[in-house]
């Protein structure tokens, strides 16, 4: 199942090499196949994200974010280029990565903690190891007591709770996000974000994390990576130099005006954004 | 225990106001008893032919059970090989549409000719009026299970066989047991044509030999008895729905409905 670690690492890519939650991506490609032409997604995509880091990925829509993505999960082969995870170039679904999608797909015939659980089914991890680390991680998101509830009784907040559990219950060392807060309100926005950041602060993963929000990405960030319009290319790296934790309020000093500035500037540039001047 | 007496209540209440526009009706009408027996004399039949109907019953739901097992024995699998193999889809699913196309009725008779008066025509007949019905809902079932899940599952290297167990046929049960529903009372059908062609036992049977000596308040009470064959089944299908797939839209909104009324 398990392509990627099956492989024998015998590219080694950077120096970032052989280290748990590292990815590399080096002059990666991908172009899909329409019946009015080709259509370039990534064009020439080079990005180290080092163990332990969050990684932000911002563009315009269409630029090739989730492409690339669902390249680092193995779920897409590129048409150009190599994918390394932990070192070793990706062949095939990267199972041991945790992804949460745009939409939580939770599957509707299994309440919340069967949900959580089916990860830990597929890695046929012991059902009171996995029901114990569930219960663990439902309460860190606030969701302790709702183990019972079906994902109807749910709102889209709590669904994406839901789904962010299930991809760490089998305790990723990278966890791939798809804009998973970009269908919800702003307050909930800001909430996930929230208990994000203290997740992830408490766990010190990979994360390689898509967004539309420049202040969600500066928010979140080590670094974030804005990409160009189609085919997406890696404009500008973007090193956010924030202390952690970091508070909601701050969002509106000067410190974080910069970044987000910063940012604004570079899709002006790009033609992203226009405001007639 | 209140949701099951509302949902039984309300119909009985409409089957009694039935019954009593039969009573006034045939009364005041005065309807011969040779076109529209009244409903006492209809019910005064269950006693003193109870043992008849009951007898020829348990021919034709012996038929319909043989039948339906095997309609789902092959459907199901089909169903699932259809969906699963594009190739498959091809060749058979277009053949299947057509074949729709035949008065099934008409084949009733080949049967007899073909396999006599025994059970075996009319375990046919139940199989060739169920099986289309449960085939396409059940194909489309196996088929529409999200890319989303799929993807899901992938990311999480389910083997092939725990992506069927745990999305695929779960997610495709509420459109399989939508084509059980409608092929269960199409079942009953097939028996009775079976029965009407050439048979010697069954309600259909029963049905043609009351209809040979103008007994109607037999015919009445024969028909009654395949309606009410037909309320069980498909209760029977309906039970199992809520047990299956509690978390389904469909039996969800049935649940809010008869919250709302109790």
């Amino acid at each position: 199942m398990n392509a990627g670690a099956a492989a024998p690492a015998e590219v080694r890519a950077g120096d970032t090499s052989g280290s748990v939650g590292c990815i590399s991506l080096r002059g990666v490609t991908q172009v899909y196949r329409s019946r009015d032409g080709d259509i370039g997604a990534l064009d020439g995509i080079d990005l180290d994200v080092r163990e332990g880091e969050f990684v932000s990925l911002i563009g315009p829509s269409g630029c090739g974010k989730s492409t690339l993505l669902m390249l680092v999960a193995g779920l897409l082969v590129p048409s150009a280029g190599e994918v390394f995870v932990d070192g070793s170039r990706v062949r095939g679904p990267q199972t041991q990565v945790g992804v949460a999608f745009q939409d939580p797909v939770l599957l509707d015939w299994r309440d919340v903690m069967g949900n959580v659980l089916l990860q830990a089914e597929a890695h046929g991890i012991p059902t009171a190891v996995a029901r114990e680390r569930a219960l663990v991680l439902l309460r860190q998101v606030g969701l302790g007591g709702f183990e019972r509830k079906r994902p109807y009784e749910l709102s889209g907040g709590m669904k994406q709770r839901v789904a962010i559990c299930r991809s760490l219950i089998h305790d990723p060392a990278i966890l791939l996000m798809d804009e998973p807060f970009g269908a919800l309100d702003a307050l909930t926005r800001d909430q996930l974000a929230v208990d994000l950041q203290r997740l992830w602060a408490g766990s010190r993963k990979t994360v390689i994390f898509v967004t539309h929000s420049i202040a969600e990405a500066v928010f979140l960030s080590d670094r974030v990576a804005v990409m160009t319009p189609r085919p997406g290319r890696v404009d500008r790296l973007v090193d956010i130099d924030l202390p952690r934790p970091r508070r909601l309020e701050e969002r509106d000093t000067a410190a974080y005006a910069r970044y987000s500035a910063e940012i604004t500037r570079l899709f002006k540039a790009r033609g992203v954004l226009a405001e007639g001047d | 225990m209140r949701q099951v007496a509302s949902a039984l209540g309300y119909p009985l209440l409409t089957v009694a106001a039935i019954a009593a526009l039969w009573i006034v009706a045939t009364d005041v009408l005065r309807v011969p008893s040779y076109l529209f027996p009244p409903l006492p004399l209809v019910l005064a039949k269950f006693g003193t032919s109870g043992g008849l109907l009951l007898m020829h019953a348990r021919t034709t739901v012996g038929e319909i059970a043989a039948g339906f097992a095997l309609t789902l024995a092959i459907g199901l699998p089909l169903s699932l090989a259809i969906a699963s193999w594009p190739l498959l889809d091809r060749l058979v699913y277009p053949i299947l549409v057509a074949s729709q196309t035949t008065p099934k009725v008409a084949i009733a008779p080949l049967l007899v000719v073909w396999m006599g008066f025994g059970i075996a025509p009319k375990i046919f007949m139940v199989v060739i009026v169920a099986f289309f019905p449960l085939v396409i809902s059940s194909v489309v079932g196996f088929k529409s299970t999200p890319s989303e899940m799929i993807r899901l599952g992938r990311s999480m290297g389910l083997s092939r066989l725990a992506m069927f167990t745990k999305v695929t046929l779960p997610h495709a049960l509420p459109e399989v047991l939508a084509g059980v529903k409608v092929a269960i009372t199409l079942a009953v059908i097939g028996a009775v044509i079976g029965e009407f062609v050439g048979a010697d036992s069954g309600l259909g049977y029963l049905l043609m030999s009351a209809l040979s000596r103008l007994d109607m308040e037999l015919m009445f009470a024969d028909l009654i008895v395949l309606i009410l064959i037909g309320v069980v089944l498909f209760g029977i299908v309906a039970g199992l729905e809520r047990i299956l797939i509690p978390w389904h839209v469909s039996v969800r909104r049935n649940d809010a409905v008869s919250a709302r009324l109790s």
